[in-house]
């Protein structure tokens, strides 16, 4: 270990090339999402921008912005009768990373923060990550730590913004309570073949503080009641990831799994197979099976008698499985490279479309998306 | 160091620490097995998994807003 930190010092203070020094050219791309959500109470509205930045020395810089519009009733938000709102969030995000040669193998480091602000939710949170390359970068080992730290509000849904002389927002009940958490990753990605790689991964949450919504009630005793959730939670996820490629018909298939468990008895498994198919030089078609199947948390329960120290109206925390089909069209815009629009010869757009059987109350749902990223 | 050796072992165990040189990654950098470029549609995918199922994790999602909790 001391032998990698004093290489790692030695290689911070001399500052070696990395990516494009040679050229001294800047690189980096430009990713425009749009992202729309649909199930039975709920509407989202969510586009996005995402830029990347590689400066001719090798630092990585990373940024984006996200407006997530959620419109009409959500049971996700506790809401009892059918009370139409629309709530704004703005989320944004920066970080920078930088790679490292250690001779045989290479280490990236990186920070990246995020804020996410709506009236009655403000998130924050900081990550640190590591990236060690080893076998010619056919090893791969990665972790990640996060801090997060969230104050969660209450506003009055459903009437007419009020305000008083003063210019505030008499709908604004104030923060309800605070959530903080931290998140240990480390994954390995190995190289297993020309055509097949598979990556397998461990991930640690811990939350304290406020764990509940501030606008479910459940039901107790014929009656409404705030919900009470413990304010501790230890969450584990294994996860991994196989995929292989057949040249002969150009079709890769991944094959993915996630075996989940916490300290509130929610345990939950999710195989997912994912079929790719080339087609000509410029389109990519994507079809996807996930499989959700989860146990409900030990105080879950569809009435409560009074008695209990816990009490959820969470659908999250019941015992439900689910099934998602999606279909996805990618194309790249290399047919523009004799056109005014030659800068985005490089490009690709993407089409996806995903329905959501869930057993659960929130019934089900679609997924659709819809992106240009665009490499420089 | 401990830890960078077990990985390697794991590795190992997985690959027999495989080094596929990068000339012979042509089909690996296929759009097709580039899962890089599913990042930007990835996460928020997994922001609403998180706010719709009980488990988290697995997928690089971070918490936070939407009434999630």
């Amino acid at each position: 270990m001391r032998a990698l930190l004093a290489a790692l010092i030695a290689t911070l203070a001399a500052a070696p090339a990395a990516a494009d020094e040679a050229s001294g050219t800047w690189t980096g791309s430009v990713e425009l999402r749009a992202n729309y959500y649909w199930e039975t109470s709920t509407r989202v509205v969510a586009p996005e921008v995402r830029a990347r930045l590689v400066t001719p020395d090798g630092v990585q810089i990373d940024g984006g912005y996200l407006i997530d519009a959620i419109t009409s009733a959500s049971i996700a938000a506790g809401v009892q009768e059918d009370i139409r709102f629309t709530e704004v969030r703005n989320q944004g995000s920066l970080g920078a990373s930088r790679e490292f040669d250690l001779g045989e193998m290479q280490l990236r480091l990186g920070v990246l923060g995020g804020l996410s602000h709506e009236p009655d939710y403000f998130a924050s949170r900081l990550t640190t990550f590591s990236t060690l390359s080893l076998n010619q970068r056919s090893t791969v080992i990665s972790g990640a730590f996060t801090y997060i730290h969230d104050n969660v509000g209450s506003v009055l849904r459903g009437g007419m913004p009020r305000t008083d002389d003063m210019g505030r927002d008499l709908s604004d009940r104030g923060r309800q309570g605070q959530l903080e958490g931290v998140t240990a990753s480390l994954s390995l990605n190995q190289v297993l073949s020309p055509v097949t790689t598979f990556v397998a991964g461990y991930q640690l949450v811990h939350n304290w503080g406020y764990l509940q919504n501030p606008y479910r009630r459940a039901r107790v005793s014929g009656g409404l009641v705030p919900e009470e959730h413990p304010d501790q939670r230890t969450r584990h996820t294994l996860w991994g990831r196989l995929a292989h490629f057949f040249p002969e018909t150009r079709t890769a298939v991944h094959l993915m799994y996630r075996a989940y468990i916490d300290d509130w008895d929610v345990s939950a498994l999710n195989p997912e197979v994912r079929i790719y198919q080339l087609l000509g030089d410029s389109v990519l078609v994507r079809l996807r099976y996930r499989y959700h199947d989860q146990v409900d948390s030990f105080f879950f329960r569809t009435e409560y008698t009074g008695t209990e120290d816990f009490v959820t109206a969470d659908p999250k925390m019941s015992n439900f499985f689910s099934h998602l089909f999606g279909v996805q069209l990618r194309v790249g815009l290399d047919f523009l490279g004799r056109t005014p629009l030659s800068f985005l010869e490089r490009a690709w757009v993407d089409l996806s479309f995903n329905y959501w059987h869930q057993t659960s109350t929130f019934g089900d749902a679609i997924l659709a998306q819809a992106g240009l990223r665009a490499p420089f | 160091m401990r830890v960078v050796s077990l990985l390697c072992l794991s590795a190992a165990l997985l690959g027999g620490c495989v080094s596929v040189a990068p000339y012979e990654r042509e089909y690996l950098a296929n759009p097709a097995m580039n899962v890089e470029l599913e990042e930007g549609e990835g996460e928020f995918q997994a922001h609403v998994f998180d706010s719709r199922e009980g488990a988290t994790g697995g997928t690089g999602s971070t918490g936070g807003g939407c009434g999630c909790n």
